[in-house]
């Protein structure tokens, strides 16, 4: 179903620019009554000069005059070899009467609206079997197993570090920890973005990623700072870190 | 992998030293890169018509300086020096795509001019507006979207280098050079020096000097040879000279009548000068005139300032890469392989494009070309498959609209194949294009209402909430807004009790600040004397009005309204759309890197002509300018702050620094354009624009938008077409999808092709390296390419300015 929802809005959507496209267009197979008095948007038709250069028929801002719509009618333009008929001319003015791709504009909303509904519905469909499936995934994956999985190496760093006592060494520990949860973990926490809205909804999933980014940040700042060498500033922030993922590992749990 | 930290700092001596974030050394480095980059991009951007991006430059500069030379700035210094300077030096693009306008359209600016200190206060407000409504998004666009912010992105790769071990600095290093090394080819042709008389022919023929550029350098030759030129030059020189002078005399004191006479006599005396000596450039007549009466010498006019032709340096085009030849069945040229009609197949890759579309066979009314632009591709690259999207919407306007509607007679038949991309674009693409952006925001902002409104309360909540105390507190940026929509109410109060009119509607003489007015159809009618404003109260409805009509002056939907009241709801309608355009390009810039301000501004200004009147021009432009500068500073703002939550900042720190210093942006790029003007007075009489050093091509494309709103030129319906279209693309699944779609309909399609490689060449890598290899290793390279090419730029463009 997703595949034809993407079908139908790439081809509503060409097909509604393309209507759209036509909303300034004066066919000049209207009668003269609806054409005369309408400024030109654009120069219209073109003559050959005898120095080989062109001119049009009626320049951009003229009001068409009967002579104008008799000489655009008769226009032959010749380009490229082949022979064109001036069909269209281009008016400020607008009117929808005159719109002639209007009806499939509608129906290119329409198709809008109606790809737009089954892609909810597919996309609906897709979260909640992703998350049947998440449920018996192995614990990584999901997005409980990842801040789990933060969280233990946040208490695994902890102990490591109460063992070791030169700060440098402490620094790159955290450089080299908080670095790797950097690419793994809290980016597969970030990826759940879609599951965890369709299960909690916008609201409280905004709430979730306030405690989670706090954190992240807080583990992102202690990566920094110990990258700069600063042991104080990189435990510190190691320790701000907890709470927030610890409230975020609560929060999933509701 | 190694993840060493970096050597110049001792652990041992940081015990108990405070960590450095926010110090003294960063803000001034900060401020004064600020200024200095500020003031070199807008006089670029007037020049070039493109700016450069801030940020990764002053990344740069700050890493260099702080950590390099005085060995000791840490990561977050460094990033406080990125924040101060980019929040001066990002705004330029705002001014200098609006405020020249009014220079164009024949207003003036100086700085006894009140009009000039009203705009930049205007835009002050603006910078504060764009900063303080913006703020409370971060939670919103950064934590919870997740937006991507290449840019940002970017810079917070250059400011972990070190951290991040030597391996990922080479791979940093390697994209900066590559580059540069891509985009030299580009860049260098800015450089042009002086031709030889030998090869002014092959230049001609390449393309490179026009026949008068070539015309001029041999008479000046003959002139230098000779140590004198004939009469009929140095008497036109001599007017010309005389004209530039009773220019800058008119446009210093538009009440002086002696002066504007005097102009209109030179004018006609220079337009009856013999053919020969108009053949030549104005500055080699002027120039042969100043030596002939001693003031230099003859052969100080073999300069370009003189009109001495010059050669640009080295650029792509000079490798002849041309299109294969294709011939007709009569035997001559295909017209698909030669648009310029000159017998030779064209260039295939020219100094900044790579024309793939035609090299393939593609007919060219269907655009295939590429930008030579490593910045987008890294762009690209760091967007990653969400960014494919904007692809998708150059390739709707490309590759079916233009070519559907141009084979269906949409586009009139006398447009030639290759005119087609160009006509579709401004015909309906851009409409089109800037509605769907529109509907797509309006969804997009529909849809994030919850999360905003969990991100405002956590903020309200301040310090009771986890990390809480580290957003900048509602209550200092509520103040900041009420302070910031009082100076934009005042700003709007004045101009629009300014004459709309240069010049007396009975006498046409031009009208002095301080003049008589009369209110007319809601605007502010001025007069040169009493006697013209007594004759203008005996005129009936009817003169009155054909005299406004022939001003292009009609009148706006709050015509009929007390001045203050109208000025009042036209700047909070203004501010209000500060608020949502702020949001759009947010988003933009966050999800593509792209930002549409350009769109903005037009929409802006037309909202402004429709609410005053057409003719309501000067409040159109402020607001304009306003705006711009409110959204460039709002998206800048995000990708500061998506740096600063990338390496730890606290976002309080940023904020209240941005907030502080934004306001210097605003004032440098004014002064700039006011020492411009007054500069290109001197020496071509004319503020800017065609015939100056100075272009400002962006001034100029809104320029002709107001004369085209004024003329009833602006296709309304397609705007609504679009917006229409966005906000039922944002229906489905994805609620921006309209804005990325709108996005790459409206601008230059070549751009978004390289964006989209790079955004395809994420995805490649991902599937074969993986997502970890990809992020590690790919950020970091691309990373460089948007550095390199902003960086080489930046660099050329101060040569050029050197150098002229």
């Amino acid at each position: 179903m997703k595949l034809i929802a993407n079908l139908l809005l790439a081809i509503s959507v060409a097909i509604g620019a393309l209507a759209a496209s036509t909303a300034y267009l004066a066919p000049l197979s209207l009668p003269d009554d609806r054409l005369i008095g309408l400024t030109l948007n654009a120069d219209a038709g073109r003559v050959d000069n005898a120095d080989g250069s062109h001119s049009p028929i009626a320049h951009r801002g003229e009001a068409l005059t009967p002579t104008h719509l008799a000489a655009l009618r008769a226009n032959v333009i010749q380009r490229r070899g082949a022979s064109l008929d001036v069909r269209y001319v281009s008016v400020k003015e607008f009117a929808w009467a005159r719109w002639q791709g209007r009806w499939i504009f509608a129906l290119a909303l329409f198709g809008l609206l109606l790809g737009g509904l089954m892609m909810r519905a597919a996309s609906k469909k897709d979260l909640a079997e992703a998350d049947a499936k998440a449920a018996d995934a192995p614990p990584g994956e999901s997005p409980e197993g990842a801040i789990a999985a933060v969280l233990a190496t946040l208490d695994a760093l902890g102990r490591d570090m109460t063992d070791i006592a030169d700060p440098r060494a402490r620094c790159q520990m955290i450089v080299q920890r908080v670095g790797e949860l950097q690419v793994t973990h809290l980016p597969a926490f970030v990826e759940a973005k879609p599951r965890l809205i369709s299960r909690m909804g916008l609201g409280a999933y905004a709430e979730l990623m306030g405690n989670f980014s706090y954190g992240e940040r807080m583990l992102n700042r202690a990566w920094s700072t110990a990258a700069d060498g600063h042991i104080g500033e990189a435990s510190t922030s190691l320790a701000n870190a907890r709470k927030p993922l610890q409230l975020t590992a609560a929060a999933l749990k509701k | 992998m190694s993840n060493a930290p970096g050597p110049q700092f001792d652990p041992q001596a940081n015990r108990g030293a405070k960590y450095r974030e926010v110090t003294a050394a960063a803000i001034i480095f900060g401020l004064l890169i600020g200024i200095v980059i500020n003031a070199a991009i807008a006089y670029a951007g007037l020049k070039i018509g493109f700016t450069i991006v801030g940020s990764p430059i002053a990344a740069v500069l700050g890493f260099g300086v702080l950590r390099g030379i005085l060995r000791k700035g840490s990561i977050l210094e460094v990033n406080i020096t990125q924040t101060v300077g980019s929040s001066i030096d990002t705004v330029n693009s705002g001014i200098i795509f609006t405020v020249p306008v009014l220079l164009l359209l024949g207003y003036t600016l100086s700085w006894s001019d009140p009009n000039f200190w009203v705009l930049t206060a205007s835009c002050v407000a603006g910078v504060v507006l764009g900063v303080a409504f913006i703020i409370p998004l971060r939670k919103q666009m950064i934590e919870i979207d997740r937006l991507r912010f290449p840019s940002g992105t970017a810079v917070a790769a250059i400011l972990k280098s070190p951290g991040a071990g030597p391996k990922k600095a080479i791979v940093l290093l390697s994209g900066i050079a590559i580059a540069m090394l891509i985009r030299f080819p580009v860049a260098l042709p800015a450089l042009r020096f002086n031709a030889d008389i030998g090869e002014l022919d092959r230049l001609v023929d390449a393309g490179k000097i026009s026949e008068r550029d070539r015309a001029t350098t041999l008479a000046i030759q003959d002139w230098i040879d000779a140590g004198g030129a004939p009469p009929e030059v140095v008497a036109l020189g001599r007017t010309l000279d005389a004209l530039s002078e009773a220019r800058a005399d008119a446009a210093k004191d538009p009440s002086n009548e002696a002066a504007a006479e005097r102009v209109e006599a030179l004018e006609a005396e220079a337009a009856g000068a013999p053919p020969e000596a108009l053949a030549l450039t104005p500055s080699a007549l002027m120039g042969a005139f100043e030596a002939s009466s001693g003031e230099r010498s003859w052969s100080s006019l073999r300069s370009r300032r003189a009109g001495w032709a010059t050669k640009p340096l080295w650029g792509y085009s000079d490798l002849g890469l041309r299109l294969p030849e294709r011939r007709l069945a009569d035997g001559t040229l295909n017209p698909e392989v030669d648009h310029d009609g000159d017998g030779v197949p064209d260039l295939v890759l020219d100094n900044e494009h790579f024309d793939l579309g035609r090299l393939l066979g593609i007919p060219s009314y269907i655009f295939f070309v590429l930008a030579i632009t490593p910045l987008s591709l890294g762009a690209g690259y760091l967007s990653g498959k969400p960014g494919l999207m904007v692809l998708a919407g150059g390739v709707l306007a490309y590759f079916v609209l233009n070519p559907v509607a141009y084979r269906l007679g949409f586009i009139p038949p006398s447009v030639e194949p290759h005119q087609a991309p160009d006509v579709g674009r401004i015909a309906f693409n851009r409409p089109l294009g800037i509605g769907l952006l529109l509907g797509g925001a309006m969804m997009g902002v529909l849809s994030a209402l919850p999360a905003m409104r969990a991100a405002l309360k956590s903020i309200a909540r301040g310090s009771k909430t986890v990390g809480g105390a580290s957003e900048l507190g509602l209550k200092t940026i509520t103040i900041a807004i009420l302070g910031a929509i009082l100076v934009v109410f005042l700003a709007a109060d004045y101009v629009h009790k300014e004459a709309f009119n240069r010049f007396d509607p009975v006498n046409g003489a031009p009208v002095a600040r301080q003049v008589e007015t009369a209110e007319h159809m809601g605007y502010a009618v001025g007069f040169a004397t009493e006697e013209t404003a007594a004759e203008w109260a005996s005129w009936d409805d009817a003169q009155r009005d054909a005299y406004m009509a022939s001003q292009n002056a009609k009148p706006g939907w709050l015509s009929g309204m007390n001045p203050h009241v109208k000025a009042a709801i036209i700047a909070l309608v203004g501010v209000a759309w500060i608020w949502f355009a702020g949001i759009i390009i947010a988003q933009c810039t966050g999800m593509t890197d792209w930002s549409p301000i350009s769109g903005m501004a037009l929409l802006t200004v037309v909202l402004v002509l429709l609410l005053g009147g057409t003719g309501d021009v000067i409040a159109g432009v402020l607001l304009g300018a306003t705006l711009c500068v409110a959204i460039t500073i709002a998206s800048d703002m995000m990708q500061d702050l998506k740096t600063g939550h990338m390496i730890g900042a606290t976002p309080r720190k940023q904020q209240m620094l941005e907030l502080s210093f934004t306001g210097i942006g605003p004032i440098v790029s004014m002064v700039t354009i006011l020492i411009i003007a007054a500069a290109n007075m001197e020496k071509f009489g004319v503020a800017i624009g065609p015939g100056t050093d100075t272009t400002a091509p962006q001034a100029q494309a809104l320029a002709a938008v107001i004369t085209g709103v004024q003329g009833g030129e602006m296709p309304y319906m397609l705007y609504g077409a679009g917006a229409a279209l966005g906000v039922l693309l944002g229906f489905g699944a994805f609620a921006g999808l309209g804005v990325l779609v709108g996005l790459s309909m409206y601008l230059p399609f070549q751009y978004i092709l390289t964006y989209g490689i790079g955004c395809l060449l994420n995805m490649a890598v991902t599937r074969v390296k993986g997502r970890g290899w990809s992020e590690e290793w790919g950020v970091p390279l691309c990373a460089g390419l948007v550095v390199g090419e902003a960086l080489l730029d930046l660099g050329v463009n101060g040569l050029v300015l050197l150098m002229s």
